[in-house]
């Protein structure tokens, strides 16, 4: 018997103890037989220490998977509090448990799209471009240089690139919005700030192009029982761990959100 | 040497003392990918209204030194479509015990009614940490008269194994544990979550969108110990421990301090097998101790 499922997403999750293969400010990458095949954009939950010994911090840190190559998962972030700043920071080897794969991906496009993120944000992207078929264009934006998340990844990619830093130390000097249109017959695809999503939601409405924007939020459980990563949508609340965390931009009020 | 787990809580066998704690394990469908609910004592599910009822909005829920902050405001699916849709959704041999609230009396025993109704509950809980509209928004558990009013109309609406969680955020624990006692109550459940307050000094706001929350995690397992052990000095009720358990030597403490059966409740977040590890780690405590029934725990501390 399974919990309610969506087909094709979150149909299998599993608790896995890894093991570090390396660790730096921006990235991880774990050993973890056993985790469960994934979609693009879904994430995991990352507890640091599995045994609860230290639980400081306690909770597991929602992630979403950059990458998957064989048994290796591997994750990209940026050192912003405690939980990211000791993930950066572990010993090959180390034990990191492992929830997941959680939430509801991206659904892959039929025909052209435009990726748009900033930031953290383009952690959950990069498997979608790569799995992408049809015609792609990717814009990436960070506050510097350091920041542009496996930019060389998305550079051997067979897409339309485009880079800008608010700093200006990588691509155009900007925001990844500034500029930005939308190509008739695109379909838009974001993760980001909510500011981003903000700006990229109304670009899309305007050019009546379909958005899909994935969003984050504080978690505790990751898979729909401490009910504390809600996100205000037009008839109510959506979980963005088990109703996201991508949605349709044009169900969320973005006044709403913080 | 296989050591006995198995315990009894008000009259509910169970096979193990140890259960998942309301509010932190969904309705059981959740951690049914984590963990094989006939192997734990038991499940206590998420707390019923009467009607379904959103929650608040975000945030609710922070994390704070060795635990976390939370007010979601007991949002649920409501007593009908649980009964309809997640109950016959459990494993046949789980033992599931509902939770229930209300913002009055008569409220709180219309949603004991409709559980008593019900096939396949091994009792009910009564959760009396919301907040009693007619005296005036204070919580049920927080005052002796509305713990018993709530107590006395709940009492006739089932003959289900009754038992009632109580809040910690009182001056006497023992004073509320006898309130239990004399209104015909056949267990309690402590301690809820810790009222607490978390402000995020650059906006100058708290952290919530609700202002307060509920404080638990390991940083209230001293005060949980402290208010059991109070309790079962005061009362002959059996009692359900609960408060930032993670370990098999926290539930061991529990059981010391005079608990027959202890609730898993933040941990499942932290790590969604922890009550299974919790129930493995039991019987190799008692292995290792020479203890052949895990019984023989309660109320053993040496003071």
């Amino acid at each position: 018997m399974r919990p309610e499922t969506r087909p094709g997403h979150d149909a299998e999750r599993r608790r896995v103890v890894g093991r570090v293969l390396d660790s730096g400010p921006f990235a991880l990458r774990l050993e973890a037989p056993g985790f469960p095949a994934h979609a693009p954009g879904q994430f995991a939950m990352l507890q640091l220490d599995p045994g609860l010994e230290r639980v400081d911090p306690l909770l597991p840190r929602p992630m979403a998977v950059y990458r998957r190559e064989g048994d290796a998962l591997e994750f990209r972030f940026r050192p912003v509090g405690r939980g990211t700043r000791i993930m950066g920071s572990l010993a090959p080897g180390e034990a990191v448990a492992v929830v997941g794969p959680l939430g509801r991906g991206f659904r892959l496009p039929e025909g052209a799209a435009l990726l748009v993120g900033g930031g953290t944000g383009i952690a959950s992207l990069y498997e979608l471009a790569r799995d992408s078929s049809g015609p792609l264009r990717v814009a990436l934006g960070a506050a510097t240089q350091a920041e542009l998340l496996g930019l060389e990844d998305f550079r051997a990619l067979d897409c339309e690139l485009s880079v800008s830093t608010e700093d200006g130390s990588a691509g155009r000097k900007g925001r990844v919005t500034d500029g930005l249109g939308i190509r008739p017959g695109e379909s838009v695809y974001a993760c980001g700030p909510n500011g981003m999503l903000r700006a990229v939601a109304a670009l899309a409405e305007e050019a009546r192009a379909p958005c899909s924007v994935s969003l984050e939020s504080t978690m505790a459980c990751g898979f729909g029982i401490c009910l504390g990563c809600v996100v205000p949508v037009r008839d109510g609340f959506r979980y963005l761990c088990t109703q996201g965390p991508v949605l349709d931009a044009g169900e969320l009020c973005w006044e709403d959100l913080p | 040497m296989t050591p006995d787990l198995s315990t009894e809580l008000a009259g509910i066998p169970l096979r193990n003392p140890v259960l998942l704690a309301s509010g932190t394990a969904g309705y059981g469908t959740e951690m049914l990918p984590f963990v094989q609910l006939e192997q734990l004592g038991g499940l206590v599910a998420k707390s019923l209204t009467l009607e379904p009822r959103t929650g608040n909005p975000p945030p609710r829920i922070a994390e704070t030194p060795a635990g976390m902050l939370n007010a979601i405001s007991l949002e649920n699916v409501g007593v009908d479509a649980f009964l309809a849709d997640k109950l016959p959704a459990l494993p046949p041999h789980a033992t599931l015990i509902a939770s229930c609230f209300g913002t009055e009396p008569g409220l709180y025993a219309r949603v004991c009614e409709r559980l008593d109704a019900a096939d396949g509950l091994a009792g009910i809980e009564i959760n009396a940490s919301c907040p009693h509209v007619k005296s005036g928004g204070i919580e049920f558990g927080q005052d002796p008269a509305s713990l018993s009013e709530l107590i006395r109309a709940c009492r006739p609406a089932t003959e289900l194994p009754l038992l009632v969680k109580l809040s910690p955020n009182v001056t006497s624990i023992a004073e509320m544990a006898r309130v239990c006692e004399g209104e015909g109550a056949d267990g309690i459940c402590l301690i809820n979550a810790v009222q607490a307050l978390m402000v995020d000094p650059e906006t100058r706001r708290p952290v919530l969108a609700n202002g307060l929350g509920g404080l638990s995690g390991p940083a209230i397992l001293p005060i949980a110990l402290r208010m059991v052990y109070q309790a079962a000095q005061a009362v002959s009720l059996p009692i359900c421990g609960i408060g930032g358990i993670r370990s098999a030597a926290d539930a061991v403490a529990f059981l010391l301090c005079g608990a027959t059966a202890i609730q898993v409740g933040t941990a499942n977040y932290a790590n969604p097998s922890a009550a299974v590890e919790i129930r493995d780690g039991l019987a190799d405590y008692c292995r290792r101790h020479g203890i052949a029934a895990v019984s023989e725990l309660i109320g053993a501390l040496r003071v």
